[in-house]
């Protein structure tokens, strides 16, 4: 076929695209409401005058607090970035060294302006990174957004098990950035953005900025690279010095890696998108061909939105997901920092009965150098052609297939599977504290769907064998699951939008933390 | 606004393929464009903006149900534009051969193709290079003729 015949088709199949996009009465009315209210005060940025201001302020409280003359001189001397706010400013111990990286010295006012008051974490599109690391402090990113008045996506800090928060948004960053973020543990943590950019100059690389804090988002530091139209989408660090950027680039991803904490960056590899069974040696495998008359062959595709995780500066992992008439499991390893990929041996490939099917991995999750777990799921799909205007119409049903879970205590060489209960649901995933505990919100199929295949949280479960065994825990608080954060055999946390709930009984019992923003 | 919803409302929709979550992310774009301070007063700026926010939506949205959503989305043929298009006997293996694009093919085209921009300003509303949309738009024809050739539908279906 001529391009230009497939342009005029094309061209010809949009002149009708408008009958096929639903109309949906109030919709606009709905839109217009939007504009209608009254709009929010606009958070201008700081004038230099504005931001000299608020230093003096910092450094009148700080001195209010006790600090000396010569401490402050020191403070003001050193390259740390401070934040105007009140609060976080008090945070600040008069002695800061100077931050162990290099990068430029930031003038901290946050990426974005959170209301103090009442915050909910979650949204309906947006992942929500929430990792709590002691049962005081920890981080997430919130808050959803879903009213006008609302700001997206900053960057918060807890040290008091989740109540309140602070915001700790970097400078620079900004909700509607394409961004990721990284926390290691209670000091150290990594923000990927690419800017948001409406006319984007022909030609012109995206800027990649890595923000980077080491005193728990006290201060940032900044550094930059440029790469030719790309956006990150997962950070992974093993250590302050070692990590690892998942990036979408045109047609593929990319993987770059650092050893000095986000300085610099290179790129390990890449893949791009090709025919089935044409990945070169080394190389992940990225098939395009997922469409529906292509369900008999195997074709194998990397996780673009969070694949990787690393052991040690070396070792590392990569997942996505296959389909075909027996799909493996897509899990691959790399002994060499992310340069070349093999796949990853499995003493058993997922049994799915009922393939053709999806079959998907998710990236290992280490709780120490030796101990580690990740989950393969299947959907079964029951696709039905027909003939249709001198062409084949077909469509496509995904069914919930089983939901299994590998295991490792040998720091990866070997993986045990093992069956979880319920059926597969995409996540949340099992979460573990060590090599035996761990927990899982399993699913069921909803007794009422409102389309085929349609499934719900059943119970959370508890093993105490490193997932050989479940057993559920007898709750005494009606929950609706969520992800769940374990950090001991007693305390974690379920996220469910908009609702955060804590407990310190091993799940049993569950309180809800309505978490406020105190600035 | 009334004359950016339906247009916003399609693009979502032939992003994500389900009504229900292009509605949301369209308002939900709409909201973010209008409480951020950066907003382009320009109405062609402004439906750029608009247009790049409902794309980093649909992205989340993607990067959301494979990490971590407990939905599981409709499975055609429900409210899916190509299943639509089937029991309408328009141009189904076309539509069929949309599945294989990705997001980012999808957006191209739709922008090239179903509102008829140049390479330029598709390039400005994805905030990508020119070249690079060029690159994008000829695979992704690359890979439709390929579909439609396996389908065996190498020739134009009455519409």
């Amino acid at each position: 076929m001529q391009t230009e015949d497939l342009e005029t088709r094309l061209r010809r199949y949009a002149e009708n695209f408008d009958d096929q996009v639903p109309t949906r009465p109030d919709f606009e009315r709905r839109v217009m409401s939007l504009a209608s209210a009254p709009p929010i005060p606009v958070a201008k940025r700081p004038t230099v005058l504005r931001e000299l201001a608020l230093a003096a302020v910092v450094v009148l409280l700080i001195g209010a607090l006790g600090f000396g003359v010569v401490q402050l001189r020191s403070l003001r001397q050193t390259t740390a970035v401070t934040s105007p706010n009140p609060s976080a400013s008090a945070s600040l111990t008069p002695t800061a060294t100077p931050a162990p990286t290099l990068g430029p010295t930031l003038s901290y006012t946050p990426g974005l302006r959170v209301p103090v008051g009442p915050i909910e974490f979650g949204s309906a599109y947006t992942a929500t990174p929430f990792k709590m690391v002691t049962p005081l402090r920890g981080w997430a990113v919130g808050p959803p957004g879903k009213d006008r008045n609302q700001v997206h996506d900053a960057v918060l800090v807890t040290e008091d098990g989740g109540a309140h928060w602070r915001n700790a948004t970097p400078p620079g960053f900004s909700g509607w950035t394409d961004r990721t973020t990284y926390f290691l543990d209670v000091t150290h943590a990594w923000v990927a953005v690419t800017p948001h950019v409406v006319s984007h100059p022909a030609a012109t690389p995206a800027t990649i900025t890595v923000f980077r804090t080491s005193d728990g988002a006290k201060s940032w530091q900044s550094a930059s690279f440029q790469i030719a139209d790309a956006s990150p989408s997962q950070l992974d660090f093993v250590d302050p010095q070692h990590g690892w950027m998942l990036l979408q680039v045109d047609n593929g991803v990319a993987i770059y890696r650092t050893s000095d904490g986000g300085i610099h960056w290179e790129q390990a590899s890449s893949t791009h998108y090709t025919s089935p069974n044409a990945t070169a040696p080394g190389a992940l495998p990225m098939s395009n061909d997922f469409g529906p008359n292509a369900v008999n062959q195997l074709a194998c595709e990397l996780d673009p939105f969070g694949a990787i995780s690393f052991r040690d500066s070396s070792t590392g992992w990569a997942a996505g997901r296959c389909r075909g008439p027996a799909p493996p499991a897509y899990i691959y390893v790399t002994q060499d920092a992310g340069s070349t990929w093999e796949p990853q041996p499995l003493s058993s490939q997922p049994d799915m009965p009922g393939c053709p099917c999806f079959v998907y991995a998710t990236h290992p999750v280490f709780t120490s150098s030796r101990d580690a777990t990740f989950t393969v799921s299947s959907d079964t799909e029951k696709t039905s052609c027909q003939p249709q205007n001198g062409g084949t119409a077909c469509s496509t049903q995904s069914l919930p297939g089983k939901a299994m879970i590998y295991a490792t205590h040998d720091g990866g060489r070997t993986w045990a599977s093992y069956a979880l209960p319920g059926v597969a649901a995409f996540g949340p995933n099992p979460t573990f504290i060590d090599a035996r505990t761990g927990w899982y919100g399993s699913s069921i199929l909803k007794a009422v769907p409102s389309f085929p295949g349609e499934t719900t949280f059943d119970k959370l479960y508890v093993t105490h064998d490193g997932g050989a065994a479940w057993s559920p825990v007898a709750t005494t608080t009606a929950f609706e699951g969520g992800t769940f954060e374990f950090i001991s055999p007693t305390i974690g946390w379920a996220l469910y939008s908009p609702s955060l709930l804590i407990t310190t009984d091993g799940g049993r019992s569950w309180q809800a933390l309505n978490p406020v923003v105190i600035g | 606004m009334y004359s950016l919803g339906r247009p916003a409302l399609k693009f979502a929709y032939m992003l994500v393929q389900d009504i229900d979550v292009a509605e949301e992310i369209v308002q939900e774009g709409f909201a973010r464009a209008w409480a951020s301070p950066g907003t382009p007063a320009d109405p062609v700026e402004f439906r750029r903006w608009l247009y790049r926010i409902i794309t980093n939506l649909a992205n989340d949205h993607f990067r959301h149900r494979k990490q971590m959503a407990g939905v599981r989305l409709p499975a055609s043929p429900a409210p899916d534009p190509v299943t639509t298009l089937e029991e309408r006997s328009v141009d189904e293996s076309l539509a069929a051969a949309f599945r294989t694009l990705s997001p980012g093919e999808r957006q191209a085209i739709y922008l090239r193709y179903f509102e008829d921009q140049s390479f330029r300003e598709t390039a400005r509303i994805l905030g990508r290079p020119q070249v690079s949309i060029r690159v994008v738009v000829h695979r992704a024809l690359g890979k439709l003729r390929g579909q439609l050739k396996a389908m065996g539908q190498n020739q134009r279906l009455p519409v």
